[in-house]
């Protein structure tokens, strides 16, 4: 391995160590402020809007469509533009933004996980004399959960990387030391935020994956092993 | 009792699916509706539960206009099987079965019983199957479970749009037999739709026969045999539109064109395995399309036994009773009950082999011709007279 490599990472073992607290800080923040909280609102936001847009086409292309351009801004864009718009520097403008990022892939998901159910399964749960909200809670979302949830797990990956930029937008994170290593051309300091970032990326992509798994209705579980 | 007083469905492009349709569907009958596809039958089904509301028209069920009735009440009331199952996959086959009785709020332990009644009404059992999910079933055993769940909360009517349609041959049998036994005891009113005439017969009190929107019979199964209302009926039942008189008909009218047959250098094993599966005790030896002689079950066992490696070539026996496809049928007749032989093979001028004519193929055309001409007479009467034609 190359000597200098080696060096830095040995210096960021070291910063790591004597500065435990302030990490560890940095990493909550992370987890928290900049992943937990827009996913959260993402979810809460998304699922409805994409259970309302199987039910009403023109819904459905208006909300894809303004998904579909948010998705196109670049990140770095999306952070700053904010800040003129009245959100100031800090976490806020970073919130919004991810919550942006996140809101997409979760939307999609419930809409085509709904829609992928078969209409004679539906019709037969309508001939049952099912309500419409019995459908919803009984047929669809069970049904649909599997999607709903890869989605939720795109949504968190993509806001653990991008969550490394809003240290851009004093919005803190890991992306914090990311800006100053940049800043001071220390090469260590970077890593103390990138490594820990992308060991997070990882990490939320098995759990997710797991939950998503679990999550899934054991009946549907089934039919996978054998389509396997 | 279920009735339909001028029902119309049209839809926004003018296409008509059902026209001015009355019918009454007396309460404790199986009442198939059939027919080609298209014809409108599976519109008149869903017609009752409202999945499809007609265009104008009354359907009265029981003395109230199903379009008074509340939605949900009104199918809740209604069982409901399909031809794609539609059994819940995330739900065990106890919850699917309990899926009415659930929405109408059966207590826990009522639905339990239930299911245990209705699991080992068809032999199921429950403590096996239960808790199992729909992917562990095998088609047969998940609609099973569909026809339970449309029992389940006992309702006095159901609805039944082409349950067996995607089942195999074999399976769908049993189920049609299943449910004629279930029907025996639970006198339900059912509407059942297929395009299966067989299947229409096996299971109706009474069938309605329906092309383009239009009932063209409505009739016991019985009287839609003896007397189909016009040519498209007939044609419907596999009659044929205008039976010939026994006299005018030649073999290649009546022979089955598609008999079992095995190509000559082939084994005995494998010979055997083919008669197994096609439920047959002889095969057609071949060599090129053309008869060789014929193999049967009982010349095979002694060579089987001594495990003797040897192509069926060797082992046949029979020179075939053989006749053209042009001859009459008599001719045919004549061979297969004067030399009292099971089949008699079809060859054509070429050699080649185009047939067979066996005492089952007789069958169905004494009868249309018996049915058709007015023809006085048993089989029996009709055969030897037509054996004794050909030898006059």
């Amino acid at each position: 391995m190359n000597g200098k490599i080696l060096v830095t990472l040995v210096k960021m073992m070291e910063y790591l160590l004597s500065n435990k607290a302030d990490v560890l800080e940095a990493v909550a923040e992370h987890v928290l402020t900049l992943v937990v909280l827009p996913v959260g609102m993402a979810i809460v936001v998304a699922v409805p809007l994409g259970i309302l847009a199987t039910r009403y086409a023109l819904l459905e292309r208006i909300i894809m469509g303004i998904g579909g351009v948010i998705q196109t801004i670049p990140s770095l864009a999306l952070l700053a533009i904010f800040i003129p718009l009245g959100l100031g520097i800090g976490n806020k403008p970073a919130v919004v933004a991810l919550f942006l990022y996140s809101w997409l892939p979760i939307m999609r998901n419930t809409y085509t996980g709904i829609k992928g159910i078969s209409p004679e399964l539906k019709e037969a749960a309508n001939g049952m004399g099912m309500t419409p909200l019995q459908l919803l809670f009984k047929v669809e979302l069970p049904l649909a959960v599997p999607v709903i949830m890869a989605g939720v797990r795109t949504a968190t990956v993509i806001a653990v990387g991008s969550a490394t930029l809003a240290a851009m937008v004093g919005g803190g994170g890991l992306g914090r030391y990311i800006v100053r290593g940049l800043q001071q051309m220390r090469d260590y300091l970077i890593l103390v935020g990138a490594v820990p970032a992308a060991l997070m990326a990882l990490a939320a992509d098995f759990f997710l994956g797991h939950l998503e798994r679990w999550v899934t209705p054991k009946g549907l579980r089934l039919s996978n092993a054998e389509e396997q | 009792m279920v009735r339909f007083e001028q029902v119309s469905k049209s839809y926004n492009g003018g296409t008509v699916a059902v026209d001015k349709l009355n019918l009454i569907i007396e309460s404790g009958q199986l009442v198939v509706l059939v027919g080609p596809s298209g014809c409108g039958k599976t519109t008149t089904l869903k017609m009752v539960n409202r999945l499809i509301e007609p265009s104008s028209g009354e359907i009265y069920i029981q003395a109230q206009k199903a379009k008074d009735l509340n939605l949900v009440q009104l199918r809740r009331n209604i069982g409901y099987v399909i031809q794609t199952i539609g059994l819940l996959p995330h739900l065990t086959v106890a919850a699917n079965i309990a899926l009415v009785p659930q929405l109408k709020g059966w207590s826990r332990k009522r639905r339990q019983a239930r299911v245990e009644e209705l699991l080992t009404m068809v032999d199921m059992d429950p403590a096996v199957y239960a808790d199992r999910y729909p992917t562990q079933l095998s088609g047969g055993q998940q609609q099973r479970v569909g026809v339970l769940r449309a029992l389940a909360a006992d309702p006095e009517l159901i609805l039944m749009d082409e349950p067996f349609g995607a089942l195999d041959p074999i399976t769908r049998e049993q189920l049609q037999l299943e449910l004629k036994r279930l029907q025996a005891v639970l006198k339900k009113t059912i509407i059942f739709v297929t395009h299966d005439m067989g299947e229409a017969m096996l299971l109706a009190d009474r069938i309605v026969i329906m092309k383009e929107g239009l009932v063209v019979q409505a009739a016991t199964p019985e009287e839609i045999v003896r007397h189909p209302a016009n040519d498209f009926v007939s044609s419907f039942i596999g009659r044929g539109a205008h039976p010939r008189a026994v006299e005018e008909l030649n073999v290649s009218d009546v022979m089955n064109p598609s008999p079992v047959t095995i190509e000559a250098d082939r084994g005995l094993g494998e010979a055997m395995l083919r008669m197994q599966h096609r439920r047959v005790d002889s095969l057609l030896v071949l060599k090129n399309g053309i008869l060789e002689g014929v193999v049967r079950a009982r010349d095979l066992y002694p060579y089987l036994l001594r495990n003797e490696m040897l192509p069926v070539a060797e082992v046949l026996t029979l020179a075939p009773v053989i006749v053209q496809p042009e001859a009459p049928l008599s001719l045919a007749a004549e061979k297969l009950l004067g030399r009292n032989t099971n089949l008699v093979a079809v060859v054509g001028s070429d050699k080649k082999l185009k047939g067979v004519v066996t005492r089952a193929s007789l069958v169905g055309v004494l009868f249309d011709s018996q049915t058709a001409q007015g023809r006085k007479g048993s089989p029996e009467e009709i055969v030897s007279h037509l054996a004794g034609g050909a030898r006059r």
